[in-house]
């Protein structure tokens, strides 16, 4: 058997395609950290097992049970794949968004809520540089590109050590790192975009992928009848690109590089606003014990608005930028004791707009710098057979950097004064401690209880009043006049496998509670005003919830059901009266149904349904009329909420040629977004009635049922 | 505010550039109706004319009644410079029009400080209540010239309105008043507002503060749209009052455009009360400010 090192670690080997199922499943295996297969449990079959097949997983099939992450969960490409899309675009966040404890801000956004908390409140990592916008065509489509993406792990508050500075979750993007002995390819051609990706090897040592994107909504305008839309374009494009090379067996360089782009141009002017991620990581093996792993990230992320009516022409840029470099050891002290540990630093970079008007000089606002270290270190411990932990802790040094103005406020938030800095002077520190603590008791082996304490803080956030995907982000650091964000997070799970791991079941509760979590003032002006820190007004946050989960991995039915009960609640002075009200996020009901069903070789279904209480909102209780126009009068925020929202998507995969590699003998995928026509409000807004003049509610809904077919292949 | 604007249609393109079958329609929400509470809105400017103050009564926000006129009230104007200090009666022409003013002209000043103060019993328990609000006057800011360029963007047609002015060093924030032939558009919602953010202190050469669009445009834009827009045509006399403002006015004009139809979740913030500077829970504003008018015709070519 020829097995290939991958990393410092154990494997185990699950033997896929066996005939005999029964003793594939008994057979366990491991692989050492230098591919030696060590059989632990060598039985004697009475008949030949034909090998036609075998998977090399870095995870256990009882992990949900066994691991000590609690609050984690994991797809893969392949399982966020077979989910029906909304227009055929499979979606790495749309799936993230049918797990439990996530909550989706407002109909077809790629943003999500983690246990009570805002969108950024999520790291979201791609090969482990930071995405601060992961949306296309304003949230409806995230930047992730499926076919690229080898997983995409879930941490519900319980952060790996290495990763910190967000209060709610990390969504760990993963691209595929398989080193295939030959040129292969997939894409498909959808209504909205098309999309390809290769991989392969270069020589012996080096392998690589490319991975594109566009969409082409734009060639559908042109074909418009409309003359205006004939001139509009609105497309995007993104571009993964991965090589890796192996210099020895215990040294291995990584280039990644990730570009994506929306433009929509418009006779009045044009939108344009993508990322740009390049990371160069270097692994190395000090010895068998010792793993080492060198990385310099940079994440860019920009947008520019440009307003084109002549002799107006105003251009509005902004951006945000990451440079860090980071270094992660891990430690195999003995084999029931690892350690992880390393440092990094982050330099910020946050330029909230350059406006550029023909015959005015250009305007700026003050950027913000900010550098950010930290250290941390994190034990795995294996106490004995049943009792496992994970604890660690990181500490951050926030740093606030010149050149910069800080102004002064009084207790009405009025600007008494300011101070400006000078280029690099380190004006304000934060020193923050982040702490991590699980434990993962084994009832049995399907069986375990888990409990967590998670400590988390955040430095940045962001400036936007928006539930749903504009893509005008304004990022503003920890300053003297903003304390950085911080929560406590405490779960119980209880896990429970059925039948061999073939059905997974779960159930778990939390409270989290959180302080100087930000909102703005009544009306806030986020956007162009210099003294943002006097739009912000901090308190306290909670959040808890339960989770249940049932999970079928394996046969030709799969899929899950997922309930979350939860509340979410924020009490901050200067808001509501400073009454506690209901965040945004909060959804006391959501339930999630995915099914999988393979009738045969060449036809796949798969069907979703969703439920969640409608999210909490503010209408009006009353009006006042001046100069003949009626304005609303609210008694309090997050009174009323929206009605329920539910929808049912449906999906026939077809595989024409199923054993086919032929790019031409793909597969053909049919779905329908929201079948039953679900009317789910997106927007409440209010009018004047023309007849009477008196107010009416109107109510604007996105999708009715959305069809849509794509065609998949490989080669 | 343009900004918004341009990605809100930015927005509704994409949606129909997917073939998606976004829908408008009716809907009834179940609200429950706060307590009334008094609303007093008023302006006072350099112009020499009767001052006046409005004071009307909350509703429910669906009701089908017009909000109640204020009859009974006392209503008091104070004027204050560091040296005189004058105090208006206002009273109703009308007994039941909620509109009081004062009994003679009388001319703002800049500098100065306009304080009101309201004594009615509004909700009828036999207590009369107290209601005040204060506003000094920003100084003046002269239009030097008002222009109106017709352009063609696409296939539209369009007015651009371009002032000159010199812009005091200071922060300062204005907003625009206009009457089209004689017509003037005193809702709050067509008000131009803008600030100088970006030209602080700079002599304003031509700037373009807002556009209309060709009368002849409106089959362009649906019904709902086109009926809360105002279109020009060549030849329209279009007369400009521009005002520099106090900022806590200029936040409550922005308020109110922005909240006049509800939050939305593409661009807005949570629905949130229309800021105000009266006091004891009344709605409503007390603003005092200079004038500056011009008019220009809307060329041809």
């Amino acid at each position: 058997m020829n097995i290939k090192r991958l990393a410092l670690t154990s494997y185990c080997v699950l033997l896929v395609g066996v005939p005999h199922m029964l003793y594939a499943q008994k057979e366990k295996s491991v692989i050492d950290s230098i591919g030696k297969v060590k059989i632990k449990n060598n039985k004697q079959y009475a008949k030949e097992v034909v090998i036609s097949e075998v998977v090399v997983s870095s995870k256990k099939k009882d992990n949900n049970v066994t691991g000590t992450v609690v609050g984690l969960q994991s797809l893969t490409g392949n399982e966020i794949k077979k989910i029906p899309a909304l227009m055929g675009e499979v979606d790495v966040i749309k799936a993230i968004q049918l797990l439990p404890g996530v909550q989706v801000p407002s109909e077809g956004s790629c943003g999500f809520n983690v246990q009570g908390g805002t969108m950024d409140q999520n790291l979201i990592l791609l090969d482990n540089v930071n995405v601060y916008n992961a949306s296309h065509m304003f949230g409806f489509f995230s930047v992730f590109n499926n076919d690229a993406v080898e997983s995409a792990d879930l941490y519900k508050g319980d952060l790996p050590i290495k990763y910190g500075g967000r209060l709610s979750s990390l969504l760990d993007v993963k691209l595929k790192d398989d080193s295939p002995e030959k040129i292969t390819g997939t894409g498909g051609l959808g209504l909205i975009s098309s999309r390809l990706t290769v991989e392969g090897p270069l020589g012996k040592n080096t392998s690589w992928l490319v991975s594109a994107r566009r969409s082409y909504a734009d060639v559908f305008l042109r074909m418009s009848s409309d003359p205006e839309k004939k001139n509009e374009y609105l497309y995007f494009y993104d571009i993964d690109a991965k090589m890796s090379h192996r210099f020895s067996l215990k040294d291995k360089f990584y280039l990644n590089i990730y570009n994506g782009y929306d433009r929509f141009i418009a006779p009045f002017g044009k939108i344009g606003y993508g990322n740009s991620l390049i990371s160069g990581c270097w692994n190395h093996l000090f010895s068998d014990n010792l793993f080492s792993k060198l990385s310099l990230n940079y994440s860019r992320y920009k947008y520019d608005l440009v307003w084109t009516v002549t002799g107006a022409k105003v251009d509005w840029m902004s951006d945000i930028q990451d440079l860090e470099l980071r270094w992660d050891l891990s430690y195999m002290l003995s084999e029931k004791l690892r350690m992880t540990y390393g440092t990094s630093s982050v330099f910020h970079s946050l330029d909230p707009a350059l406006i550029k008007r023909p015959g005015y000089p250009d305007f700026r606002m003050q950027r913000s710098y900010a550098l950010e270290h930290n250290v941390y270190i994190g034990l795995e411990q294996t106490v004995n057979r049943h009792l496992s932990l994970n604890y660690g802790a990181r500490f951050t040094a926030f740093r606030n950097i010149g050149k910069g103005i800080v102004y002064n406020y009084d207790q009405n938030y009025q600007a008494t004064g300011f101070h400006v800095y000078g280029n690099g002077k380190i004006y304000h520190t934060y020193i923050r401690p982040e702490l991590r603590a699980s434990a993962v008791y084994l009832l049995d082996e399907k069986s375990s209880l888990k409990a967590c304490f998670s400590h988390n803080v955040q430095f940045l956030q962001m400036a936007n009043n928006s539930d749903s995907g504009s893509p005008f982000d304004l990022w503003f650091p920890a300053s003297p006049n903003i304390k950085p964000q911080e929560a406590d997070l405490y779960s119980l799970g209880y896990f429970r496998n059925f039948h061999h791991n073939a059905i997974e079941t779960s159930a778990e509760v939390y409270y989290k509670k959180m302080r100087n979590v930000i909102d703005f003032k009544d009306n806030a002006q986020l956007l162009f005003n210099e003294k943002l820190d006097g739009e912000v007004r901090t308190g306290t946050g909670k959040s808890c919830g339960v989770e249940l989960m049932v999970k079928k991995n394996t046969g030709r039915l799969t899929g899950f059901v997922n309930y979350t009960l939860a509340r979410t609640e924020r009490t901050i002075p200067g808001i509501n009266n400073g009454k506690t009200y209901l965040a945004p996020s909060d959804k006391t009901h959501s339930v999630n149904v995915l099914a999988s069903y393979q009738l045969n070789k060449k036809w796949d279904f798969s069907a979703e349904w969703v439920f969640a209480t409608g999210a909490p909102v503010t209408y009006p209780t009353g009006r006042f009329e001046i100069n003949g126009e009626y304005y609303p009068i609210y008694s309090g925020r997050n009174n009323d909420r929206r009605k329920p929202y539910h929808r049912l998507d449906v999906s026939a995969t077809y595989h024409p040629h199923p054993k086919s590699k032929k790019w031409s003998h793909g597969e053909w995928v049919f779905s329908v977004y929201n079948i039953y026509w679900h009317k789910n409000p997106w927007m409440t807004y209010f009018d004047q009635d023309t007849d009477d003049g008196f107010p009416h509610a109107k109510m604007i809904y996105l999708f009715g049922a959305v069809p849509s077919i794509t065609y998949n292949f490989n080669f | 505010m343009k900004a918004r604007i341009f990605v809100f249609k930015a927005m509704m393109v994409l949606l129909s550039a997917a073939f998606l079958d976004s829908c408008v329609e009716d809907t009834t929400i179940p609200t429950t109706d706060s307590a009334y509470v008094p609303v007093i809105y008023g302006t006072i400017t350099d112009q020499n004319i009767r001052q006046g103050i409005e004071i009307t009564s909350s509703r429910g926000y669906f009701d089908k009644k017009e909000n109640a006129r204020i009859a009974d009230a006392l209503v008091v104007l104070c004027e204050d410079s560091a040296a005189i200090h004058r105090t208006y009666i206002l009273t109703q022409d009308s007994v039941g029009s909620g509109v009081y003013m004062t009994r003679d002209e009388m001319r703002g000043r800049p500098g100065w400080t306009y304080s009101l103060q309201v004594k009615m019993d509004f909700n009828h328990d036999g207590t009369v209540e107290t209601y005040t609000a204060e506003s000094k006057m920003p100084k003046k800011v002269d239009l030097d010239s008002l222009a109106i360029e017709k352009i063609k963007e696409g296939d539209y047609t369009m007015y651009a309105v371009n002032i000159s002015a010199v812009d005091p060093k200071d922060e300062n924030y204005y907003f625009g008043k206009y009457s089209i032939n004689g017509k003037l558009y005193n809702a709050i919602s067509k008000y131009i507002l803008f600030d100088d953010m970006s030209l602080n202190g700079q002599k304003i050469r031509g700037l373009t503060i807002h556009y209309f669009f060709d009368r002849t445009d409106k089959d362009q834009f649906s019904d709902d749209d086109a009926k809360d827009m105002i279109f020009m045509s060549s030849g329209d006399k279009i007369t400009l009052q521009v005002s520099n403002i106090n900022k806590d006015y200029w936040d409550f004009i922005s308020d109110c455009i922005n909240q006049e139809n509800g939050s939305n979740p593409m661009f807005g913030g949570p629905a949130t009360n229309i800021s105000t500077n009266i006091s004891n829970g009344a709605r409503g504003f007390l603003t005092a400010y200079c004038v500056s008018s011009a008019s220009a015709t809307a060329p041809a070519e």
